[in-house]
């Protein structure tokens, strides 16, 4: 009796859970993958996790709900209305998704689940609160543009297009996409990339207030003559390739091999 | 025989050039004989070569024969020096109006050809890079603008398109190599004034330092005001603002 009992509790709470977190999530159809671009701005601790799927799915795991006399009424802000239920804004147009935050949320964190080959545009201009950007083996082209957000990527393969002021930029690719340069900088913090050891590019460190460190076996052009004391590296790597511009200007630049 | 002191003073003369040709015989004489005293005997074999070519004469040879010889030379030498000369004469006009003729044709069709093989080249990287930059690939735009750094020269139609992303672009990756890119045409006044202005409106710091820096690069004297403001506006990070206070060092040094 006792036994059938703890299960039976156990059974309401894995659903209730199981319903709580079905409330947490919100779906977005979308019928063409690559030709999709989700947008994502203003979003605070927000992770673009390519899965399996065909659709976007996006979830929190914050566990703060609307107060109790919020029930009935929808959060409200400068940038639009919550119509997700988890403080997101988010429009369909065409091909775009764009995906606002809408409500404050002081804690938590957003994972955007995506098909692999969309393109992912993430910005946040906004203060302290925005944290940490995270993109996980999204093969499509990424723009992200933060302010005091690091951004981490993981398994992506470019083009990208990344940018911060005060945050860390730290990529892991899986390949150098060829079709269009990439572009990584940070203004105060390093940027820390690793390449598979074969990535063919042309290569530009700029590093004028700081360092530049790497493992890669960089070819320096016939130009040395004109290379005297520069913050500027420049070198093929592989033979060359596609640009890849690499800059942090108050701070260090790493590459790696993988 | 002569004493060895009397051919000692032969010797002498003779080789001062002032033996006449029967003390030259007596010597010959002398040194053909078999007492040779040894302190001349360095001497023998050159008066005994001596005697032995005095002897030599060329059969039927006279001063006339040669001097003859000589003067039937130069005639036909002289004619044929003359001849080449003549026809180097007459030609000479019209080779050298060829000569120059082909040089212009020459330097033409390098220059016309040149010209229109950079133009091509030029044509061609500025249509590449209009066709990236209507697309909606911030990848692709940034494509376009690395295409302006081979070019040489750039016409208004791609100043045009780099002032367009130096001001309007909303990729702050692409705004920024924007800036390096049309400071390279910065000899161009408009170019200049392009970047001074977008150093008034520019929002992102990372960006606002490439300004500086190209303007700076460039001696543009005319960004000092705008580095004022920006050296004076608070809101702007502090880092932004040094930079802007060196650049106004830098140029006012000018």
């Amino acid at each position: 009796m006792k036994k059938v009992s703890i299960k039976l509790i156990m059974m309401s709470l894995t659903l209730l859970a199981a319903m709580q977190l079905k409330a947490q999530d919100h779906t977005v159809n979308i019928s063409n993958p690559s030709q999709t671009t989700l947008i994502i701005k203003e979003v605070n601790r927000v992770s673009v996790e390519a899965y399996e799927g065909n659709d976007i799915e996006i979830s929190s795991n914050s566990r703060k709900n609307n107060p109790e006399r919020a029930q009935g009424l929808t959060a409200l802000s400068a940038r639009g209305k919550d119509n997700t239920g988890i403080g997101l804004n988010v429009q369909q147009n065409g091909n775009e998704v764009v995906v606002f935050q809408a409500a404050r949320r002081g804690e938590g964190k957003y994972t955007i689940k995506v098909p692999k080959s969309v393109k992912v545009q993430i910005e946040h201009t906004g203060n302290w609160e925005g944290g940490k950007i995270e993109v996980y083996g999204v093969d499509g082209e990424l723009e992200i543009s933060g302010r005091h957000n690091s951004v981490y990527l993981e398994d992506i393969s470019g083009p990208a297009l990344v940018n911060t002021v005060y945050g860390k930029v730290e990529a892991v690719f899986t390949e150098l996409n060829q079709s269009g340069p990439t572009s990584l900088v940070s203004v105060y913090s390093i940027v820390d990339v690793t390449m598979p050891a074969n990535t063919k590019a042309d290569v530009t460190i700029k590093t004028p207030y700081g360092e530049a460190f790497s493992d890669m076996d960089i070819q320096f052009g016939e130009e040395d003559g004109m290379r005297k004391v520069s913050s500027t590296i420049k070198g093929k790597l592989n033979g060359g390739g596609v640009d890849l511009d690499i800059k942090a200007s108050y701070s260090n630049v790493y590459l790696r091999k993988k | 025989m002569k004493s060895s002191k009397e051919i000692e003073r032969l010797i002498d003369k003779y080789y001062n050039g002032e033996t006449s040709l029967e003390e030259e015989k007596q010597l010959q004489g002398f040194f053909l004989g078999e007492v040779v005293p040894d302190h001349l005997k360095t001497y023998q074999e050159q008066f005994r070569h001596l005697a032995v070519t005095s002897e030599i004469t060329w059969e039927g040879f006279s001063e006339d024969k040669l001097f003859g010889k000589i003067d039937e030379q130069p005639e036909p030498v002289e004619e044929e020096k003359e001849a080449k000369v003549i026809v180097m004469r007459h030609t000479s006009k019209e080779v050298w109006f060829y000569r120059v003729a082909a040089a212009v044709v020459l330097v033409l069709v390098g220059y016309l050809v040149g010209k229109d093989s950079v133009s091509t080249e030029v044509n061609e990287l500025k249509e590449m890079m209009l066709t990236e930059m209507e697309g909606t690939s911030a990848s692709g735009r940034l494509k376009a603008v690395n295409y302006s750094f081979e070019m040489l020269v750039a016409d208004e139609e791609t100043l045009g398109v780099l002032k367009k992303v130096v001001l309007e672009e909303s990729n702050m990756n692409v705004r920024m190599k924007g800036v390096e890119a049309l400071a390279r045409f910065g000899n161009d006044s408009g170019v200049r004034e392009t970047l001074i202005e977008a150093l008034g409106t520019e929002e992102e710091p990372a960006v606002k330092i490439a300004l500086i820096e190209a303007l700076v690069g460039l001696k543009e004297v005319g960004a000092i005001e705008n580095l004022q403001k920006i050296v004076d506006d608070e809101a702007n990070l502090k880092e932004v603002r040094d930079e802007a206070h060196m650049g106004m060092f830098k140029l006012r040094d000018i």
